[in-house]
């Protein structure tokens, strides 16, 4: 098992610097950080200075140690734009994003397994053959359409929640919580939904090919001939069985959602960090462009990571294997 | 066979359809037998015979869309066929245990055969602690053989062996102490060598318990080891059934026959396997009169007409015109 996990760190770490290396070769061909910094005043000696400042002049391997000896360091420089920390910039928004992420993931799984569940058992029902096609909409509606949908229904047309922003939120040390407040819970409804829809559209689909398949096995059978429960043996024989590529799935969902809650955000103008690095792009912000792939590509791995890890937990067959 | 005994599990002119798009297909016609307290009834026959059908009709687990059209099934005199699948939970595990073809895929590999067996026994014997339910668990393992059954309680099934594991479904079957259990092809998927362990340890099980047992198989050499008597199946119908050495020694249908010439004799070196030319109808295809009346080298006009039923043999009971009035 240890060597199981240092295996994976190892590989974790491989797949880090390689993003790293990515990340650093924006800096490097996206032109000239001096010419970007510096305005029409600026002297040709004043940029050689700059230039000695900043490093420039070493050769590209000891840049790039510098770079990722100051990333794993959570040092990655000063954001073009307004100047402040780029890891401060992130960190502030850092909580936003996440809260709706976690929240998303959270609604996905707590909706998505039951109704996949459900259309298992329930094949040929009218409501499973609803759900099913219903969920054919859900993965092919882009979140935006759904966001803006959202709304015009909620918030526009009934007036129940609020249409944008976080609401009001509570400082625990750097992190910014949303979720003890009651605007601040009330914020979150609308693009948590929009962003999970096509989470729990996708986890109802997999989980329903998934318990189809383990139901026809030969142990679902047997347990059946051994007199247990349907649901018994449904919710903790088959499902049990199903939950792997699930853990997956939400795995890289987690990420994915990352990715997705930049268009959710821009929707709903939420404070995160999908909107930070919207308008990092639209400035040229290099920096907090670096940064954000690193932050990001590092969620994806410690996530695959720990998803390794989880598939030992559910399956006793991987714990012996190297 | 003792006579007085009240028969453990009746099956009377069972009949299992599946209806589908174009018909209905009967799998199963008009199949009555019994098995007493402590017998081990064999069910022969080949591929899509019926036998492993029967099985599954008894324990109320026919896949849909077949069902149980006409015929009962009685278990100690109590029918139960159209019991709801809330009543047939109770029967299944408690008075019929089952053991299935492949013991490495019959248990679920992501618990311990310790929570398996648990589960199980608590399932049925709701009084039981988990701690009881432990003690017992690994009390069955003991029973049916299997070594350090103190420290396998908590292993997984893959950390088993074919034979082991098979061994670890047998005790399942065992766990509520059913009166009858149904065996299907418990040993095809086992070496030869384990064979004999499994059907000798069944036996032996059965007769201290007095669980009857309905043993289907294709193997004529595991049904002359292990059961009382044998039924033979083709086409969906019973043919032919008898006491064991009976049967064997001197089977009375041309089927039979022809399954006990194709068993090839030790030392005989042959140059050419007995066998039954071409090969048992499908069901939408059967023909008029015996079924097996293309394949029958004695057939006549009769079996080409009538269907024949059960009668007395020298045997037992066969269904061939053969026994009951000549073929003409």
């Amino acid at each position: 098992m240890l060597v199981f996990i240092i295996k994976k760190l190892a590989n974790a770490l491989l797949v880090m610097l390689t993003v790293a290396f990515l990340a650093f070769l924006i800096f490097r061909l996206a032109g000239d950080p001096v010419d970007m910094m510096s305005t029409e005043q600026t002297t040709q000696a004043d940029k050689e200075l700059l230039r000695e400042k900043l490093g420039l002049n070493d050769n590209f391997f000891v840049q790039y140690t510098r770079f990722v000896a100051n990333a794993a360091q959570g040092n990655f420089g000063i954001s073009y734009r307004n100047g402040q920390e780029v890891l401060g910039l992130i960190a502030e928004r850092f909580p936003a994003t996440m809260e709706l992420v976690i929240v998303a993931t959270i609604l996905s799984l707590l909706i998505g397994l039951p109704l996949g569940v459900l259309t298992a058992i329930k094949r040929g029902a009218w409501y499973s053959e609803i759900l099913q096609f219903g969920s054919i909409i859900g993965v092919s509606l882009p979140s935006f359409v759904v966001g803006i949908l959202l709304i015009l229904v909620f918030s526009v047309s009934l007036g129940l929640l609020p249409a944008f922003g976080r609401g009001d939120v509570v400082e625990l040390g750097w992190w910014s919580t949303g979720f003890l407040t009651r605007t601040g819970l009330l914020a979150l409804i609308l693009p948590s939904i929009s962003l999970s829809l096509y989470q729990v559209t996708l986890v109802m689909r997999l989980v329903r090919a998934e318990m189809l398949e383990v139901m026809r096995s030969d142990f679902v059978k047997f347990a059946r001939a051994r007199g247990i429960p349907r649901f018994r043996i449904y919710f903790r024989h088959a499902l049990r069985n199903c939950l792997m590529p699930v853990v997956t799935l939400t795995a890289m969902n987690i990420g994915t959602l990352i990715a997705f809650a930049l268009i959710t955000e821009t929707v709903f103008q939420w404070p995160g960090m999908g909107m930070l690095f919207i308008q990092a792009v639209t400035f040229v912000d290099i920096p907090v462009m670096a940064a954000y792939l690193c932050i990001v590509s590092f969620i994806f791995v410690f996530l695959n990571t720990m998803v390794d890890i989880l598939y030992a937990v559910i399956d006793p067959r991987l714990r012996g294997a190297q | 066979m003792a006579d007085d005994k009240r028969p453990c599990l009746e099956v009377q002119n069972l009949v299992v359809e599946f209806p589908n798009r174009h018909g209905t297909l009967t799998a199963l016609n008009d199949v009555s037998l019994s098995i007493a307290p402590g017998e081990i009834l064999g069910v022969v026959g080949e591929s899509g015979a019926g036998k492993s059908m029967t099985g599954l009709a008894i324990l109320g687990l026919l896949e849909r869309p077949g069902r149980v059209a006409s015929g009962d099934i009685l278990l100690e005199g109590r029918s139960i066929v159209g019991l709801s699948d809330n009543e047939m939970e109770k029967v299944r595990g408690r008075e019929i245990g089952a053991i299935f073809q492949d013991p490495l895929t019959s248990l679920n590999p992501l618990f311990t055969v310790g929570s398996q067996l648990g589960e199980t026994i608590r399932q049925h014997l709701p009084n039981t602690s988990k701690a009881q339910a432990r003690t017992r668990a690994i009390e069955l393992l003991r029973e049916v053989g299997i070594p350090g059954p103190d420290e396998r309680v908590d292993h997984y099934p893959h950390q088993f062996s074919g034979g082991m594991r098979q061994r670890v479904v047998i005790a399942l079957a065992l766990a509520a102490r059913p009166k009858l259990i149904i065996a299907d092809e418990p040993t095809t998927a086992l070496d030869v060598s384990i064979q004999a362990q499994i059907t000798g340890l069944l036996r032996r099980l059965c007769k201290e318990n007095g669980t009857a047992v309905m043993l289907v198989t294709h193997d004529m050499g595991v049904i002359a080891e292990t059961a009382d008597r044998v039924a033979v199946m083709y086409a969906g119908r019973l043919i032919e059934i008898g006491p064991v050495e009976q049967v064997l020694k001197n089977p009375s249908h041309p089927y039979t026959r022809g399954l006990m010439a194709s068993i090839p004799a030790l030392g005989a070196r042959v140059e050419k396997l007995n066998q039954i030319d071409g090969a048992m109808p499908r069901l939408n295809a059967i023909p008029p009169g015996c079924a097996f009346n293309p394949r029958c080298r004695e057939a006549g006009p009769r079996c080409r007409q009538d269907l024949p039923v059960l009668a007395p043999t020298p045997a037992g009971m066969a269904a061939c015109w053969l026994h009951n009035g000549g073929v003409a």
